[in-house]
């Protein structure tokens, strides 16, 4: 049952797989790029900005995502001590990083022509950049710490602690007055972005999808080398 | 079998500690929505018992028609649809500020009816539609 | 025409910043990612002659 766990079945995957996930990335990054630069309308009120949202919301959804995966792998290896947990969630904090950062960058860039500023401390903005700095800590722990078992067992607390942060980014908007605009996609209503802006948004998100994954089994085959090299 | 004695001990203990967690995260965040406002709205400050004299944000609706132009000196209505305040700006309109949309202003309450703003943000809504789709919707909403 | 889309209604600068910013940190991730990879590849078919072991179930950790 566990079988897909070994560290081995994503190792092979590894092999096989990224030259058709790299074919899969530049069709669907081409695709939405056209989409999202030429094709896709301007809206009725932010005018072109809105093709800042194509870039921004895929790297929120991903950043916010990963983080998941971080926290629920953490829980894992520290309880159950599957410690090939903590190898995934080790190679995965570095692309939510990059992302978490390209959200609040092209945020910021998004702000400044449509609400007038680039930063306000509202709930999600300042939500949003303490997700930052979580996974710098994450990061930066690895990396500070050259004791691969107490680097595991902090930063598996900290993947843990920061999974608190996750609900309230999500929810940052329902619950307090915000700046930021509240979700326009969510599970239990219709959308309310026109389909001809949904469309970019959600090929975006794939090739988004497909890049971190490709960057993921790139990562966790050096993690999975360096784990066995530090074991002996 | 992963669920060994000591990880069901480990378990035992992480749950404790969440539990706890969980408490002290709500008590946090009770204390928050009390506290921490970004913006108050136009009902907020109606209800509030003295008039802050430091810098607050207020947000809301700009009340259709209400914008009017003195060179660079602005003044508008903020409402929520029940309650209304002046709002006097001097400086620039960012492009998003329009009337009938949202916005959010940060200064000084001089009383609770009129309110005196350096800085103006707009505030965008959730909805994103090409230019025509806004059009036919708003004549729609006129042949009403 | 190109100068147009360039443009974009005036908004340009604001939305080639973003995509660019967006595109030079991925795109450095990913070689950063494989850069990394490559300096330890000479291991790897250590990694590939040995037997398939549950490394990650293990209790020979050393941890509580």
């Amino acid at each position: 049952m566990f079988g897909i766990f070994k560290p081995r079945t994503f190792f092979n995957l590894a092999n096989t797989s990224l030259f058709w996930l790299k074919i899969i990335l530049v069709f669907a990054l081409i695709t939405g790029l056209i989409l999202a630069l030429l094709f896709s309308p301007i809206d009725y009120l932010q005018k072109d900005t809105v093709r800042i949202m194509y870039v921004h919301v895929p790297s929120s959804w991903i950043s916010l995502f990963i983080f998941l995966i971080i926290g629920i792998s953490s829980f894992i290896s520290l309880i159950f001590k599957l410690r090939v947990f903590s190898v995934y969630a080790k190679s995965l904090a570095p692309i939510g990083l990059v992302f978490s950062l390209i959200s609040v960058v092209t945020g910021s860039l998004w702000g400044y022509p449509t609400w007038g500023t680039f930063w306000s401390w509202d709930g999600r903005l300042t939500s949003m950049f303490v997700l930052v700095l979580t996974y710098f800590l994450y990061v930066s722990l690895w990396s500070f710490i050259k004791n691969y078992n107490s680097a595991e067992k902090i930063t598996n607390i900290i993947g843990i602690v920061g999974l608190i942060n996750i609900p309230i980014i999500k929810f940052s908007v329902a619950w307090w007055n915000t700046l930021h605009q509240p979700a326009s996609i969510t599970l239990t209503a219709a959308p309310t972005i026109h389909s001809s802006m949904l469309a970019p948004l959600l090929i975006m998100f794939f090739s988004f999808c497909i890049l971190s994954l490709i960057i993921f089994l790139i990562r966790y085959k050096y993690e999975i080398i360096n784990f066995r090299v530090n074991k002996k | 079998m992963i669920f060994s004695k000591s990880a069901k001990n480990r378990l035992k203990i992480f749950s404790l500690i969440a539990i706890a967690a969980t408490i002290i995260f709500f008590f946090i965040y009770n204390n928050l929505q009390k506290n921490v406002v970004y913006f108050y709205a136009p009902q907020e400050i109606k209800n509030l018992t003295n008039t802050p004299s430091n810098k607050i944000r207020l947000g809301g609706l700009v009340k259709e028609g209400s914008l009017k132009k003195n060179n660079n000196n602005y003044v508008f209505i903020i409402t929520d649809l029940k309650n209304e305040i002046f709002v006097e700006y001097n400086g620039l309109l960012p492009n998003l500020f329009v009337e009938g949309k949202s916005a959010v202003v940060e200064g000084v309450l001089k009383d609770k009816k009129y309110f005196i703003a350096s800085v103006i943000l707009a505030k965008h809504d959730e909805n994103y539609m090409p230019p025509e789709v806004a059009n036919s919707l708003k004549k729609n909403k006129l042949g009403k | 025409m190109i100068l147009e889309f360039l443009n974009m209604g005036g908004y340009g600068l604001y939305i080639w910043l973003s995509y660019a910013f967006a595109a030079l940190s991925l795109i450095s991730l990913y070689y950063v990612s494989v850069k990394k990879l490559n300096s330890i590849k000479n291991i790897e078919h250590l990694y590939q002659s040995e037997k398939v072991e549950e490394a990650s179930v293990s209790a020979q950790s050393n941890r509580f």
